[in-house]
């Protein structure tokens, strides 16, 4: 067996001798975590763009049914032949809306980003385990996002029996436009997902247990690098039932199986199938699509809990707690699929069982806003931007979290489902709370990963701009839930129950959401424009502890140079009685004095090198 | 420049003491940079815990949607056959793995035997697919047949997948790789290996239920 310290130094006299050269080894077909964190990283938000894009067209239907603005036919050329939104295009919009932000942007983004730039830099290693499957890990993703992409050019349209392709919608081509080409290319994107987020998460989870440097004991790692890994162990433990139940919809769909599809009557043609049960698909898609949440929430609450402890210059509260109750909602996450499936027909005990499992969540949820906001207490708070959206992220998941209550309850879940209410819970819990906590990540790690700072005048603006537009969106949603307004429907004018102030809600949302949009341009203009001509930023520029913050800026091929760290100390050191600044690095040793009663400790200080971060630029 | 602070003053009011990092569930001890199983091994691991879940959602499927109603045909017998190479194939693979770790070259010798096992258990696939297809027992004929020939497929897809994983061992050998790079690449197979292996006995034991 190879011991990891000749692992370390095969790895440090690779670091020297085999950095890549040409163009295409070093920026394409990369095998270094942090340029491959890059290309997932931009890849996901180039594919968040579009799907926000789609958001505004339906939105603008919902608002205004009658509009007439051909000037958007630009954006779509098929299904908005006279300026209006046709149905079809709806409901792929829709479709195509939801799958591109939970696969393509959140899930990429947070576990091949986030995972892949900071686990190997906050636990200490010059890469991952395994360099060449994560370089294939991004080309299946990227393979994947060209698949979708190109799904919705083909002639019928892309998928539209929504991001849960329940069949029969889904599995006769006959049964929408969207049913045909769209919806064999949306099985195959998935497909390659799975494949490549396996590839990714083995890596992350590998990575974190075995490659951390000297010292860097589990209870030493960030919570970042925390919840970035147990998302990794859901991926792998809940993916490959829906690659199963692709799997056997395509047959469905293809060789005339009957996995899935009972006889059924289409526009008055029996269809010669038998037996087969939607419902299974629902299990076997929620069976993933739960813990999927998860994936998305878990590395946003790793991202908010290292921010908020460093802009709070106070130490986390409840470092294992927290830990363990990252642990528990994933466990948790495995066995309460069925609560989204209480009206599709179940026994009512096994939604009763269901019920309690939901609701047994919110006590580690619970437990995580608490020590998030003990965290918060009485620290010497430093409002910057990727503070602010740590902030945010705990405003809507507490938001989120308590609608989540009602809806995971069976009783009150009956007459909410299927309504705008359901639409506001899951945007705000999981849309918008992992998305506050990739910008609060971005905003943070962007000066580590180009060497730049970014605005923070213009975050600012994005952050207020941003914030207070999503409530505006969502906030407004629940009323609409509560009118009993179905959700998925291409027009409501025809429903005698809605009353007309219906519609002046529904123009709140869409004037919110176009500004929400129009926000995110300022963060556009912000990224790129501070990656080409921003400030250089210092090593440590928000004086933190962890590791990546002592590697120099941005971290060469094999992160350390010549000599790994070595750890003394968890992440969490901000001010330490007595010590001269109010962050004490992970590499600063602890000096124990063995004599006397009280074990005291001194801490020394390195002065030079990267210890110290000569960059204060956020010093009061 | 060391700054040392005055000793008295450093007391840490919140989280584990500085010095003490150990684990919660368990401790790392002095040692804490890997976990006592090697990258390739852990990384293998996690690997067929995925497939695991696979084939447990491919398997739960199937017992769900036939609700309790008998498997409608006899297992052809090629089935056992497929069963005994697969049980020899796992056999081949620990003996050659035994005799790479005494460092006899003969255990090359023992990874053609497993190749061989594993076209055979291939041909007896066919031959098992063709014997229900004579039967008048295709693809869509009940939720039994189209489960078996899923789970088979699928199953012979991994069986493929382990053929390459052999012939990589072999190249390993061409080219004369080190001793540690061998044992890795041999030990990722054999293990992966006896995990197909494992999943063939699950999925026969799962018809065998079937037909009770």
């Amino acid at each position: 067996m190879e011991t990891p310290n000749i692992a370390h130094a095969e790895a440090a006299v690779e670091a020297h001798h085999h950095e890549p050269q040409s163009f295409w080894t070093k920026y394409v077909f990369s095998q270094d975590h942090k340029v491959i964190a890059m290309q997932y990283m931009i890849t996901a938000l180039v594919m968040g763009f579009i799907g926000m894009v789609m958001s505004w067209l339906f939105r603008i239907q919902l608002a205004w049914p009658d509009h007439n603005l051909p000037f958007l036919r630009f954006l779509m050329p098929t299904n908005m032949e006279s300026g209006t939104l046709q149905t079809p295009g709806y409901y792929m919009l829709v479709t195509m809306h939801g799958t591109i932000m939970i696969f393509f942007l959140l899930t990429a983004i947070l576990t091949g980003g986030f995972g892949n730039f900071l686990i190997p830099l906050q636990v200490g290693a010059r890469d991952m385990a395994f360099p060449f499957l994560n370089m294939l890990s991004y080309w299946f993703y990227f393979l994947s996002c060209v698949v979708v992409t190109i799904s919705l050019f083909v002639s019928t349209g892309a998928a539209s029996g929504g991001w849960t392709s329940y069949p029969p919608l889904s599995a006769l081509a006959k049964a929408t436009p969207g049913s045909g080409l769209g919806q064999d290319l949306w099985l195959v994107s998935i497909a390659l997902f799975i494949v490549a987020s396996t590839m990714g998460s083995l890596n992350y989870v590998t990575t974190a247990l075995n490659m951390r440097a000297k010292g860097m004991t589990l209870m030493r790692m960030p919570l970042t690098v925390w919840g970035i890994i147990v998302a990794a162990v859901l991926g792998l433990f809940a993916f490959p039932a829906l690659f199963a139940g692709a799997v056997l919809l395509l047959l469905d769909r293809h060789l005339g199986t009957s996995f899935f599809l009972p006889h059924l009557v289409l526009g008055g043609e029996h269809i010669v199938r038998d037996g087969g049960s939607p419902l299974l698909w629902q299990h076997l898609f929620w069976f993933l699509g739960h813990p999927e949440v998860y994936i998305l929430i878990l590395p946003a609450m790793g991202i908010t809990s290292e921010i908020l402890s460093n802009g709070a210059r106070k130490p986390i509260f409840g470092y294992k707690v927290m830990v363990a109750s990252l642990v528990a909602i994933a466990f948790l996450s495995f066995i309460v699929w069925g609560h989204h499936m209480f009206v599709s027909g179940m026994n009512p005990w096994l939604g009763f069982a269901f019920v309690i499992t939901t609701l047994i969540i919110a006590i580690p949820s619970a437990i995580k806003t608490f020590n998030w906001l003990g965290t918060l207490w009485k620290g010497n708070i430093r409002f910057t931007t990727p503070m602010l959206y740590a902030i945010g992220f705990i405003s809507t998941f507490v938001t989120g979290g308590l609608t989540g209550l009602f809806l995971g309850n069976s009783a009150l879940d009956i007459p909410l489902h299927d309504t705008y209410f359901v639409v506001a819970h899951f945007h705000v819990v999981m849309g918008l709370s992992s998305v506050f906590g990739i910008f609060a990540g971005i905003y943070y790690w962007f000066p580590k990963m180009t060497g730049k700072m970014m605005s923070e005048r213009w975050g600012k603006v994005h952050f207020w701009l941003t914030f207070i537009g999503s409530y505006g969106v969502f906030w407004t949603m629940h009323y609409l839930g509560f009118m009993g307004m179905p959700r998925r429907y291409y027009s409501y004018d025809s429903y005698q129950f809605l009353p007309p102030s219906m519609h002046t809600l529904q123009m709140i949302i869409t004037i919110s959401a176009l500004i929400v949009g129009a926000a995110q341009f300022i963060f556009i203009v912000n990224f790129l424009g501070s990656w080409l001509r921003g400030k250089k930023a210092p090593d440590n520029p928000w004086q933190a502890n962890s590791l990546e913050w002592q590697a120099p800026t941005p971290p060469p091929h094999g992160n350390w140079g010549p000599k790994l760290p070595e750890v003394h100390r968890w992440p969490y050191d901000y001010s330490v009685p007595g010590a001269s600044a109010d962050f004490v690095p992970q590499t600063v040793p602890v000096e124990v004095e063995p004599s006397g009663e009280h074990h005291s400790a001194a801490v020394a200080v390195n002065g030079h090198g990267h210890t110290n971060g000569h960059g204060n630029g956020h010093h009061a | 420049m060391v700054t040392t602070l005055e000793k008295t003053s450093i007391r840490r009011p919140i989280g584990p003491p500085p010095h003490n990092g150990n684990g919660w569930w368990w401790s790392d001890g002095d040692d804490p940079q890997a976990l006592a199983v090697p990258s390739w091994k852990l990384g293998t691991w996690l690997g067929l815990g995925t497939l695991t879940v696979l084939f447990a959602a491919l398997s739960s499927a199937y017992v769900v949607r036939i609700g309790g109603e008998r498997l409608a045909f006899a297992l052809p017998a090629t089935v056992w056959l497929s069963t005994a190479l697969l049980v020899a194939n796992s056999v081949a693979l620990t003996i050659a793995q035994r005799r790479l770790r005494r460092k006899d070259r003969r255990f090359v010798a023992w990874l053609g035997v497993a190749a061989l096992l594993s076209i055979g258990f291939l041909i007896s696939q066919v031959a098992t697919w063709q014997t229900l297809a004579a039967q008048g027992l295709f693809f869509t004929s009940n939720p039994h047949s189209s489960f078996f020939y899923v789970l088979t497929a699928v199953h012979a897809a991994h069986v493929l997948g382990g053929l390459g994983a052999l012939v990589r061992c072999v190249y390993h050998v061409r080219v004369r790789s080190s001793f540690g790079r061998l044992r890795r690449a041999l030990g990722m197979t054999a293990t992966y290996w006896h995990f197909v292996d494992a999943v063939w006995l699950w999925i026969v034991a799962l018809f065998l239920w079937t037909s009770l």
